[in-house]
């Protein structure tokens, strides 16, 4: 297994532009999931996640029109 | 989070080096130091921030000023160990935007896009800018009441307001504007001592948490529901869910730092709840007078508090305030910056500077001075708006929470990580307690005479 390179210290005085392995190193996974997250493709919706998904949409929009019944009913 | 998407400033080695990959590189190297070396409490210190800032941020003006008119409505009692029931329900939904940013390294906004299509996510979008705009908005309210008690102009208070906001121009790094947040942020115990100097009965306030009694007198009616439904929408809010995994990712947090994410928002939690509790026990003296509260702003708050809890208590009730104001400005700004930037694949990061994405700074600051804008505007309903921003927040909740429990159990993003049978059905009770709430506020609403 390939050494791991040791981080500089903390505080050191080292510009991290001058040890770009070590760069490669911290940053490792969070690159490797980059590459990933780019070839994530949408999932498949089936039609209970669908219905799900708009009947809480209608849920919101009820309730709004519900809360502008509200205010109108404080304000009179 | 937005890691490649940012112009290269140089090359060397083949790797891209900017400014954001230095400041994320820097940031990640502390953290596998402190690990190496064992030094526990320095590997906290490193790696709390989120948790802590999205709950105290939620902890922000109309939450305090609800808080404030429950305690002056029904005193200590039934809602002290409700508040920490909904803090415990927030503390659920935000543990999963801790292991979705720290695993996807993404954004909230980024990863509903991905998996959902556009469709849903312009219907995510289209929730998060609503209570976002209405929320800022009420922030501003807060900002100018609270400096309104010690005499500073409406004017000089929006400024203010925008121009702490404008401060993250500078931080140009994560690490210190969420520092900088942070020390502001944890003012919101500042409810601490005033409840102090109320003298409550410390008796009745363990009670209180043991009992959940007394229960309102006049049962669970329209104008109870609404309190309850403020409440609930005090602590668990879309823009939270948002806020958290953005931080998440621009913070840099990998899937070995996941349990500290967690300590992060527990302690949040934990913090939260006794600032939330302490302002309900500091506003209960107006409940045992008979004090009308119920149009009360947060300067006739601090005012009634006089007698109480004297000139200096009322002074910090409304520097609280101002407080709760300027924090929530400042993380609610920053949640709409980086949906935006997610959703329009722009730099988005606290990590760059201003030249490096400049649609993130603008749409932070933008949102920020459009609402304390109409915060001037003579005339303008801010009653109304401050009334129901909470509720409004609560009742976009379901589809929110719906489509983090879907992503939570993506075992392609989640992996391992994904949510237990436990945490689901956690999840899903929080789901449907929010639902639920929202029903019986409708009824409420539709049938006046509704009682539970």
């Amino acid at each position: 297994m390939k050494k791991q390179p040791s981080p500089p210290a903390p505080g050191s005085d080292s510009s991290l532009g001058e040890q770009p392995e070590w760069i490669e190193t911290a940053l490792a996974e969070h690159w490797q999931t980059r590459a990933w997250l780019e070839k994530l493709e949408p999932m498949p919706m089936n039609l209970g996640l669908k219905s799900l998904m708009w009947m809480l949409r209608v849920y919101v929009l009820f309730m709004i029109t519900v809360v502008g019944i509200n205010v109108a009913q404080m304000w009179h | 989070m937005g890691l490649g998407r940012i112009q290269p400033d140089t090359t060397q080695s083949g790797m891209v080096q900017t400014k954001e990959i230095d400041a994320r590189a820097r940031d990640r190297r502390e953290v596998l130091a402190a690990r190496q070396a064992r030094r526990w409490g320095r590997l906290l210190w490193l790696l709390v921030g989120p948790g802590i800032l999205v709950m105290l941020g939620e902890n922000d003006a109309p939450s305090m000023l609800s808080y404030s008119a429950t305690g002056a409505r029904f005193g200590v009692g039934f809602f002290l160990p409700f508040v920490a029931l909904t803090f415990a329900m927030a503390f659920i939904a935000q543990e999963i935007t801790v292991r979705l940013g720290a695993v996807s390294k993404t954004g909230h906004a980024d990863l509903i896009y991905r998996r959902f299509g556009r469709l849903w996510g312009n219907f995510a979008m289209a929730d998060l800018l609503f209570t976002n705009v209405l929320t800022l908005i009420t922030e501003f309210v807060g900002i100018v009441a609270g400096a309104g008690y010690f005499g500073i102009p409406k004017l000089v208070a929006v400024a203010g307001g925008v121009g702490l906001v404008s401060l993250t121009l500078v931080a140009h790094r994560y690490w210190v504007w969420e520092r900088l947040t942070l020390a502001l942020a944890v003012s919101n115990l500042i409810f601490v001592p005033v409840a102090i100097l109320t003298h409550p009965h410390w008796g009745q306030v363990a009670s209180a948490f043991a009992t959940w009694g007394p229960l309102p007198s006049d049962g669970f009616g329209p104008s109870t529901l609404t309190i309850l439904l403020a409440d609930i929408g005090a602590t668990i809010t879309p823009w939270m869910l948002f806020f958290q995994q953005g931080a998440v990712s621009d913070k840099g947090l990998a899937t070995s730092d996941v349990l500290h994410g967690r300590i992060d928002t527990a302690l949040g939690a934990f913090l939260a709840t006794l600032a939330a509790s302490a302002c309900m026990i500091a506003a209960s003296p107006l409940f045992l007078h008979h004090m009308p509260s119920s149009q009360f702003g947060a300067a006739q708050f601090a005012q009634a508090l006089v007698p109480y809890a004297g000139r200096f208590g009322a002074a910090l009730f409304a520097l609280g305030i101002l407080e709760a104001g300027l924090v929530a400005a400042t993380t609610i700004s920053a949640s709409s910056a980086y949906a935006f930037g997610e959703v329009t694949r722009r730099a988005h990061s606290l990590n760059a500077s201003a030249s490096q994405a400049p649609s993130f700074y603008l749409v932070l600051i933008l949102v920020a001075a459009v609402a304390g804008s109409i915060v001037l505007i003579p005339g303008f309903p801010l009653e109304a708006v401050v009334l129901m921003v909470n509720i409004v927040a609560v009742l976009t909740m379901p589809p929110a929470v719906a489509f983090l429990l879907i992503l939570a159990n993506d075992r392609e993003i989640m992996g391992v990580y994904k949510s237990s049978v436990g945490l689901n059905a956690l999840g899903i009770g929080v789901g449907v307690f929010v639902a639920l709430a929202g029903i019986a506020y409708a009824i409420s609403v539709v049938m006046p005479g509704f009682r539970i």
